[in-house]
């Protein structure tokens, strides 16, 4: 069943596109920070770099400027999709006449859809480490704090790429919000435009109410609110309990919609 | 050759008249009408299904369809066939009332379906592969081994030829049928479920499918199909379920459900006259004009009697039809408004 949902995904000129987009993505953000000459990096909270001591920086950037927006995408795009696209094309019913629980159906589209998104989101940090290398050479890091007189933070290069490991598979851990909730929408409207919309909907709005100051009791229950907690991993004193709360908060977005999801598939009436 | 085997088919069910043998027990239609004591394929038990609020597209449906039957489920379009179709195949839920396949229970997925072929409200492929690949993708989704699918032979009825290895999207509406048709004949099944399986079809295309039908049906494969054409399930199936309404209006074999209905088609010399004639004999029920001639509903009454009374009355008869045809039985018992 598996092995049947990856030959109908894998063959999609959508597929495709969005692998391109993330490869294409940081490869721009590398090229901009060469042309630029820009010596001190943005990035999101609390990071500051000078871009240019070694590629792995861009590596991280390329992480950072994505995982507001390119990355939620992604994920909306590949898990809002599988069913609505087989009910849009007549196929689901065909799929749900098959001796085949329907549990097993949907846990097999959704495994793959997450195992492509996965796919299409590392390439962003890979192309943007191995585009920085390219400019900047493989260095150790030397990072500082936003207040000037906080101490150095210097981290080897197998260090920092380890951190950059940690930080990317704790933004695609945090996608789990995305997943649930683009596959619930994409199950009870069987409309891959709702679902995408959705996932990426829940983003934006918890991002703007994130940033009302008013309304700072419930940003942490906000999904985004510990998005860029892996930040932490490269600024002197960084702690870890942003990125454990995050990765609860990621659980309990993802998990209870993907169980409401299950629950609807198997009740639906399948009228497409 | 295909012609002819249909216009066979037409022949059956007047020589059934002939013989006067309504329940098929005349050697020529042994195929087309199994024996009754025939082990049961599908039971619909009191299914009623029920949308949002107060939507009824079932109403407390029984029917029975034995191993070897091609059964017509017949109505006009919202009569509930499709609804009755999906339930069966467990793509929705009943709101009361019980369906068993093969004496199993239907629940969504369950292991029957794996007995069972189906198309249902037109073909539905995944567009940007090809019609083999698609045909594969599908029969592997069941967890079964390719070997088993009999996947040439379903292409071969198919008749896409080379076209089989394009993608679907490149498929006209008539080419995507037939696929869906080669999909539900995949690995043989034992029962077929084909909702209107000759939709958008060219007439001689209609005729191959249903030339094909017939041969499978031939082999032993039970055959449940909905149509709103009378026509076709007249020339198809050995048996009908007549719903109008969500409703079970009737149902029997091809020939007891026209038989249910007699009339017959007169012309004569003076129309008019032959049918204040008519009107007024004894086991008729009405008499309506239908140019050149005249439809008489029989209630009791022979054509003979008719013809008898005509040239009684020095009125000159031209000629006398049956008129048992399963549209008229139709047309009665859906009343002709909703048609």
């Amino acid at each position: 069943m598996i092995a049947v949902e990856f030959a109908k995904q894998i063959r999609r000129v959508r597929t495709w596109v969005v692998a391109a987009i993330c490869v294409i993505i940081p490869f721009l953000i590398g090229l901009g920070f060469e042309l630029g000459g820009n010596k001190n990096g943005g990035g999101g909270d609390g990071l500051n770099f000078v871009t240019h001591q070694s590629g792995i920086v861009i590596g991280v950037f390329a992480l950072s400027f994505s995982s507001v927006l390119l990355i939620p995408i992604v994920f909306a795009i590949f898990t809002g999709e599988p069913i609505a696209s087989e009910a849009r094309w007549g196929s689901l019913r065909y799929l749900l006449i098959r001796p085949v629980a329907r549990p097993k159906v949907l846990a097999s589209k959704l495994s793959v859809s997450v195992v492509l998104a996965v796919a299409a989101a590392v390439l962003i940090p890979i192309t943007g480490t191995i585009v920085g290398i390219g400019f900047f050479g493989l260095h150790p890091i030397h990072t500082f704090g936003i207040s000037s007189g906080s101490p150095i933070l210097t981290l080897s290069v197998g260090g920092s790429l380890a951190r950059l490991l940690l930080a990317t598979a704790y933004t695609l851990f945090s996608m789990l919000s995305v997943v649930g909730v683009a596959t619930l929408v994409g199950v009870a409207t069987e409309n891959a435009l709702a679902a995408m919309a959705s996932g990426i909907g829940l983003y934006i709005v918890s991002a703007i109410l994130d940033a009302l100051p008013g309304l700072s009791r419930i940003h942490p229950l906000l999904p985004v609110h510990y998005l860029e907690a892996w930040t932490h991993l490269f600024v002197p004193g960084g702690s870890l309990e942003g990125m454990g709360r995050g990765a609860i908060s990621a659980a309990i977005w993802g998990v209870v919609p993907l169980v409401l999801a299950f629950r609807l598939f198997q009740r639906k009436d399948v009228l497409c | 050759m295909a012609i002819r085997v249909a216009e066979s088919v037409v022949a059956a069910p007047s020589r059934e008249e002939a013989g006067g043998l309504p329940d098929g027990g005349n050697g020529a239609d042994h195929r087309r009408l199994p024996a009754m004591d025939a082990p049961v394929v599908i039971e619909v038990t009191d299914l009623t299904k029920r949308f949002g609020a107060g939507v009824v597209a079932v109403d407390d449906l029984s029917f029975t369809v034995r191993r070897g039957q091609v059964v017509g489920l017949l109505g006009p379009n919202g009569a509930g066939k499709t609804t009755t179709l999906r339930a069966l195949l467990g793509l929705i839920r009943p709101t009361s009332g019980t369906m068993a396949i093969f004496g199993e229970t239907i629940r969504p997925g369950i292991a029957v379906l794996s007995r069972v072929g189906a198309l249902v409200e037109g073909p539905g492929f995944v567009p940007h592969l090809s019609g083999r690949r698609n045909l594969e993708l599908y029969w592997r989704a069941g967890g079964r081994a390719l070997s088993n699918a009999h996947l040439e032979h379903s292409l071969d009825i198919s008749g896409l030829g080379p076209a089989a290895d394009r993608k679907v999207k490149t498929y006209s509406h008539g080419m995507r049928q037939r696929l869906g048709f080669a999909q539900a004949l995949l690995g043989k099944p034992e029962l077929l479920v084909l909702d209107e399986p000759v939709n958008g079809l060219d007439p001689r295309q209609i005729v191959e499918v249903r030339e094909s039908l017939l041969g499978i049906a031939a082999s032993g494969t039970t055959i449940l199909l909905s149509s709103h054409l009378l026509s076709e399930v007249e020339q198809t199936c050995s048996h009908v379920v007549v719903v109008h309404r969500g409703r079970l209006m009737q149902a029997g074999t091809v020939a007891e459900v026209t038989a249910s209905v007699a009339s017959a088609y007169l012309e004569v010399d003076d129309p008019n006259a032959a049918a204040a004639l008519l009107a007024g004999l004894p086991g008729v029920q009405s008499v309506e004009p239908s140019p050149p001639g005249i439809v008489v509903q029989l209630d009791g009454a022979e054509r003979s009697d008719l013809v008898a009374a005509l040239v009684g009355a020095g009125l000159r008869v031209d000629t006398v039809t049956p008129r048992r045809s399963l549209e008229d039985a139709f047309l009665e018992l859906v009343g002709e408004h909703s048609v």
